[in-house]
């Protein structure tokens, strides 16, 4: 009993967070509008969110994913603003994050610098050079196609927004759902998946097995890069603008609490990508409670904090003391 | 024709010969054993083999041609596993995950159904019961090490080193081992057998090579062989030689614990020691001793009452237990005992800081300890990390020694030191009970207890089952208490 509701603990809390939501906040909660909402607001952290997991059950940690996400917008919009075409922007984001993740990578595998260290130095310098390219102003962009990214979507059939048009699941959303399900089928199938674990989980014993540990390790950064681009992308598009100085600001702190919430331990080798999605709409719900009731949200930070405390000591196994 | 054959095989770190011109043939089939105490080069003979350290000198054939293997990978492939003692598996991975671990059947997606289907093969060759999607971590270390056997065997393993595989097994696991490696014998499988456990090795090889301090001593058939000449091989030198004279100790009882529980480890523990009296705590690993021992220095949450020199200590705290002069070294000396990184002086005096409050004192009393117990070092500010095993140990027992203690508690007091550090700090112990202290030594080598002390009393299961004093002390006499054969209560 203990023990299912250790595995289920992130869900069981994300039901009944839904539920007193919906009893207690009423329309203004379930109205599917605002539910939409909640996902559109949180699908880029959401992708994120699912690339830490990643990196975290091989083992590490990446705390540069939010300046990443500042200057990817930065170098996406210059790069649109000068060539007009959609498709080299896309191109220089993502593949820009495969080469800031690499970076990553390499120092925190064949550098053997600890991943928090490693990775902190991104997270000053990655904001920096964003702030340094723009002299710490914003890049703005009038394109008519890359605002559609944040905007664009599949209309849900049948369901209507405020204004009288078909509610939009937006691209983002759909993208946070396809990168969650392409996460879930990597660690679950495949043999990729098998080597992030058991590297996270023993590194001794992995490379006794004949696992090349360092590429493993390697791959999942940069496979956070990449998804660190798409992300940057959707921001941007959100507010056709990047701002070096606030875009993807405690992004990392987001992530990396969604995928504690939801169970992931951060010693590595163990966790499931289903959860850190949980762990991505319970912080969603939660910043949505606030904002519905008029809450400061300067105590935001606080309601958090509180949150992932719990979600820590409800998943605690307490035989291992 | 030799399935293996090492010529002249030599492993030198800086200045320590661990494998010396180590010469031998295996023949295809045969159930090797290798026996030699801690530092005798056993480790790094399977290390090269493996091919984990590379050799300094010397060849290994494989099939009368010579190879040389730069990792794991190459050994493995040439058909060359180790079963390490400590077992290599992933405990959130699935059994069949662990045993294809960096040899997955399918490419890029694991084929499920083929991996499975393999799995159960060599889990019924090594027969094993559960099935194959179970969670390492869920099974038992006798379970988990079947899991490791299949995993050579998947390898296509001609050669099979086993790493004491026995010292974390019970009884009856041990029994079912060695009926899987007579199995593996039939199949053709060659063995090669690493212990200090000297029944079985009589029992189950073809073969017994003694290997000390670096060298193969001897290469024997163990048709006709008595342990106690195999141990006298393995030593060196009479085993009576290397332990102190006892002296009888005095009848007033220095430490009496009385009921303590320690959750999860040990139930209902009694005993007494005396002053000058050496009690031994033998069982195996996992019986609770080392647990029980921690609880009684306060370090670990434990329950009961425990009194020096007539005076309880009330709740078991490690302050409680520093007043009452109760000192503990502890088994992990890397972990626990010493801070490797500081100097040997503050490490001596990290117990008695506040009494040894600058540096000048803490050089004096490092000083002074270097001499009194003959550790091979000049100078006590040199850092931890330059001294042997064995000078470390000696510094954990000083450390506890400043602080005046009245108990004595050594946990596997010899742990990975060699030989003739070993015979110092049995002297050591021998002296500390001869100066009135009351001494507990926790050890799983049972020729250790059999040497030194005056009464043992062996856990099981987290509970003492018997207590033998004198000529009872033997290996037998131990084993019967420890394996459950016998016993002076009900579990």
């Amino acid at each position: 009993m203990r023990r299912f509701l250790q595995q289920y603990a992130a869900l069981i809390a994300l039901f009944v967070l839904f539920v007193t939501c919906v009893l207690w906040l009423k329309e203004p909660f379930y109205g599917p509008e605002n539910l939409r909402n909640i996902l559109s607001q949180n699908a880029s952290k959401g992708m994120i969110a699912v690339g830490m997991t990643i990196v975290i059950i091989a083992g590490g940690i990446d705390l540069s994913v939010g300046s990443m996400v500042g200057l990817l917008g930065i170098l996406g919009l210059l790069t649109l603003n000068k060539s007009e075409s959609i498709p080299v922007t896309v191109a220089v984001a993502i593949l820009g994050g495969g080469v800031l993740g690499l970076t990553n990578g390499l120092l925190v595998s064949f550098g053997r610098i600890a991943p928090f260290v490693a990775t902190l130095a991104g997270l000053g310098a990655f904001r920096s050079l964003a702030l340094a390219i723009t002299n710490a102003g914003q890049v703005t962009t009038t394109n008519p196609v890359f605002e559609k990214i944040a905007s664009g979507g599949l209309p849900l059939p049948g369901v209507m927004s405020a204004s009288g048009r078909p509610l939009l699941l937006v691209w983002p959303i759909l993208i946070f759902f396809g990168l969650s399900f392409l996460g879930a089928l990597l660690l679950n199938k495949s043999v990729f998946g098998r080597h992030l674990i058991a590297t996270g989980s023993n590194e001794q014993a992995s490379k006794y097995s004949g696992i090349k540990t360092n590429q493993v390790k390697l791959l999942s950064y940069v496979i956070l890069g990449f998804i660190t681009g798409i992300a940057s992308l959707c921001v941007a598009s959100q507010y056709n603008s990047a701002s070096p100085a606030s875009q993807g600001i405690y992004f990392e702190l987001d992530a990396i609490a969604a995928v504690v919430i939801g169970g992931t331990s951060l010693a590595g080798g163990r966790g499931k990508i289903g959860s850190t999605v949980i762990g991505v709409l319970i912080l969603g719900i939660v910043d949505n409670m606030l904002a519905i009731k008029n809450i400061d949200s300067n105590w935001q930070g606080c309601v958090k904090g509180v949150i992932i405390l719990m979600a820590v000591l409800l998943q605690r196994n307490n035989s291992q003391k | 024709m030799p399935v293996l054959e090492t010529v002249a095989l030599t492993k030198q770190y800086d200045a320590t010969v661990a494998l010396s011109a180590f010469d031998f043939v295996v023949a295809p089939g045969e159930i090797v054993g290798i026996i030699g105490e801690n530092g005798a080069g056993k480790s790094t003979l399977m290390k090269l083999l493996a091919g984990i350290v590379q050799p300094t000198s010397g060849q290994i054939l494989l099939d009368q041609h010579p190879i040389s293997f730069r990792n794991t990978k190459d050994s493995s492939q040439a058909g060359i596993q180790i079963v390490h003692q400590e077992l290599n598996l992933i405990p959130t991975l699935s059994v069949e995950d662990n045993i294809f671990l960096g040899q997955e059947r399918g490419l890029g997606i694991v084929n499920r159904k083929e991996t499975r289907n393999l799995a159960i093969e060599l889990l019924s060759r090594v027969g094993a019961k559960y099935s194959p999607a179970v969670l390492c971590g869920d099974l038992s270390i006798a379970e988990q090490q079947l899991v490791e056997i299949a995993k050579a065997l998947s390898k296509k393993a001609r050669l099979i080193i086993f790493d004491e595989p026995t010292a974390v097994l019970s009884e009856p696991e041990s029994e079912k081992l060695f009926d899987i490696i007579g199995t593996l014998h039939e199949q053709g499988v060659t063995v090669l057998y690493v212990s200090h456990r000297l029944p079985e090795i009589l029992r189950i090889c073809s073969r017994i090579i003694v290997l000390r301090d670096g060298e193969k001593v001897n290469d024997l058939k163990p048709e006709g062989l008595t342990e106690a000449e195999l141990a006298n091989q393995m030593v060196g030198r009479k085993l009576e030689d290397i332990f102190p004279l006892r002296i009888d100790p005095s009848d007033q009882v220095v430490m009496k614990v009385s009921s303590l529980t320690v959750p999860g480890f040990s139930k209902d523990i009694n005993f007494s020691v005396r002053q000058g009296e050496i009690l031994g705590f033998a069982g195996l690993i996992g019986s609770g001793r080392t647990e029980t021992c921690e609880a009684i220095f306060g370090v670990r949450k434990g329950t009961g009452q425990v009194s020096v020199n007539g005076k309880d200590l009330g709740r078991l705290t490690l302050n409680s237990a520093l007043k009452a002069g109760i000192a503990y070294v502890s088994e992990d000396r890397k972990g626990k005992g010493l801070v490797v990184s500081m100097s040997i002086d503050e490490n001596i005096c990290l117990a008695t800081l506040q009494k040894l409050n600058t540096a000048s004192k803490r050089h004096k009393t490092g000083m002074k300890w270097i001499n009194d117990l003959k550790i091979k070092v000049s100078d006590s500010t040199l850092p931890m990390t330059s001294l042997s095993g064995g000078n470390q140990q000696k510094c954990s027992v000083a450390k506890w020694l400043e602080i005046n203690p009245k108990v004595v508690i050594l946990d596997e007091p010899t742990r990975g030191i060699d030989v003739g550090s070993k015979a110092e700090m049995y002297r050591l112990i021998g002296t500390l009970a001869a100066s009135g202290l009351a001494v507990i030594v926790v050890s799983s080598e049972m020729p250790e207890l059999i040497g030194l002390a005056h009464r043992v009393v062996v856990f099981r299961e987290g509970k003492i089952v018997g207590e033998l004093v004198g000529n009872e002390i033997t290996e037998t006499g131990i084993m019967s208490f420890a394996a459950g054969v016998k016993s002076e209560v009900s579990i």
